[in-house]
């Protein structure tokens, strides 16, 4: 069974509501509209803060590209220059000389891997669907899992803050499978219509239980859910219709995604 | 007169090259680089993919030296752009991912070097351009 999580949300807010009313003396519709005011102005700050962090990452990997990346691969080439100008140099000046260029490729291969990690560059090059393929290839490498990726061959033409909104969706819940599901295979399937993209992300593992998913700690869960609403879109985390693992799907409307790119 | 790579008629024996690269610092390398190679041009440095689509349109490039990222635009953008116009395509990235080698061969690149590993085999690639140039009927 599947969940959006909103609804024990709302009854919570209205059962609060009451009590509170009950206690200051207000009518529980004006408490009410306070909490649903305070609620709605959490999950803007919410996402102003998702968005601002997406922001400064992109930013700091482009500054650690053109910058650090610079001067780096700048430096590699002023020793490959000099290394041909070195005719038959001592032993001991090779050996260092190796070592100081091997040093110097494991920093730019490091380089590189953090600036992945902060902002996939696939994602603005070649779109969404190619950076899943990487994400779910390397994720699943890693981690020694079988998988099946049913991705549209084209890719899908979506603005930057969709795009990364749902990597981000997919790369938490393939995280979360990874930490948590003790899973052998994963299915990740991208559906596009005239109306919706939907990403479903599913498992074999051993499930989610309800208090986890209603957990005040379940910051990945609600960081997903938060991603989602902001793209006016549902996500839903729950068991898999079969009974087992579990299934992670989001779904956003297109006209909007469009409207906003 | 020659067959360019593009195929275009020209009188030249040098070959003109144009470099697509964002950081001033690496640009000044690789011209470097090239200028060693005798017969080879580079015509003028550009950061952005408006500037490069422009310059080979407009102008008589027989190789393209391209990044991928750059300035504004991206190399994809320049190879998309690029129509009818088809120098010689030397890709010449930190972006190494097979994704990128994949697509660039798509979009039509015909080589793709890493900058930080593969920069020493730019001069041979170009040289052997040069070469394969000077070799076509006249």
């Amino acid at each position: 069974m599947l969940t959006s999580g909103n609804g024990l949300g709302i009854a919570v807010i209205e059962v609060s509501s009451a009590i509170l009313a009950a206690l200051v003396g207000n009518s529980s519709e004006t408490v009410t509209g306070t909490f649903q005011r305070r609620a709605r102005s959490l999950s803007s700050l919410c996402t102003h803060l998702q968005q601002n962090s997406e922001r400064e990452k992109s930013l700091l990997a482009r500054t650690l590209h053109d910058e650090l990346g610079g001067l780096l691969v700048a430096t590699k080439m002023d020793m490959a220059w000099l290394r041909r100008k070195l005719d038959d140099p001592d032993p001991a000046i090779s050996l260092h000389w190796d070592r100081a260029v091997r040093s110097l490729e494991q920093a730019i291969d490091c380089k590189r891997r953090i600036i992945e990690n902060l902002r996939p560059t696939l994602l603005d090059n070649l779109g969404l669907v190619a950076a899943l393929r990487w994400l779910i290839d390397e994720s699943c490498r890693e981690a020694g899992l079988q998988y099946e990726q049913i991705l549209p061959e084209e890719g899908v033409e979506l603005g930057n803050s969709q795009s990364i909104a749902l990597f981000r969706v997919v790369q938490e819940a393939l995280s979360n499978i990874v930490r948590h599901a003790h899973a052998s295979r994963i299915v990740v399937e991208m559906i596009n219509d005239d109306s919706y993209v939907t990403l479903l992300v599913q498992d074999d593992g051993v499930g989610i239980d309800s208090d986890r998913l209603e957990s005040d700690e379940s910051h990945g869960i609600a960081g997903m859910r938060q991603r989602v609403l902001a793209l006016k879109g549902i996500l839903t985390v729950g068991t898999s219709v079969d009974g087992h693992g579990t299934t992670v799907l989001a779904r956003v409307p297109r006209v909007d995604l469009q409207e906003t790119s | 007169m020659m067959l360019g790579l593009n195929g275009s008629v020209s009188s030249r024996s040098v070959l003109h090259v144009l470099l697509v690269e964002d950081s001033a610092m690496l640009a000044d390398r690789v011209c470097e680089e090239l200028r060693t190679l005798e017969d080879v041009e580079v015509i003028a440095v550009v950061d952005n993919q408006k500037d490069a689509t422009d310059w080979v349109r407009n102008g008589s490039v027989d190789v393209i030296v391209l990044d991928l990222q750059l300035r504004q635009g991206s190399g994809f953008g320049v190879l998309r752009g690029l129509g009818d116009c088809r120098p010689a395509i030397v890709i010449l990235t930190n972006h190494v991912l097979p994704e990128y080698r994949l697509c660039a061969k798509r979009l039509g690149a015909d080589h793709f070097l890493n900058k930080s590993n593969d920069y020493e085999r730019l001069a041979d690639v170009v040289g052997s351009l040069r070469d394969t140039r000077r070799h076509s009927p006249a």
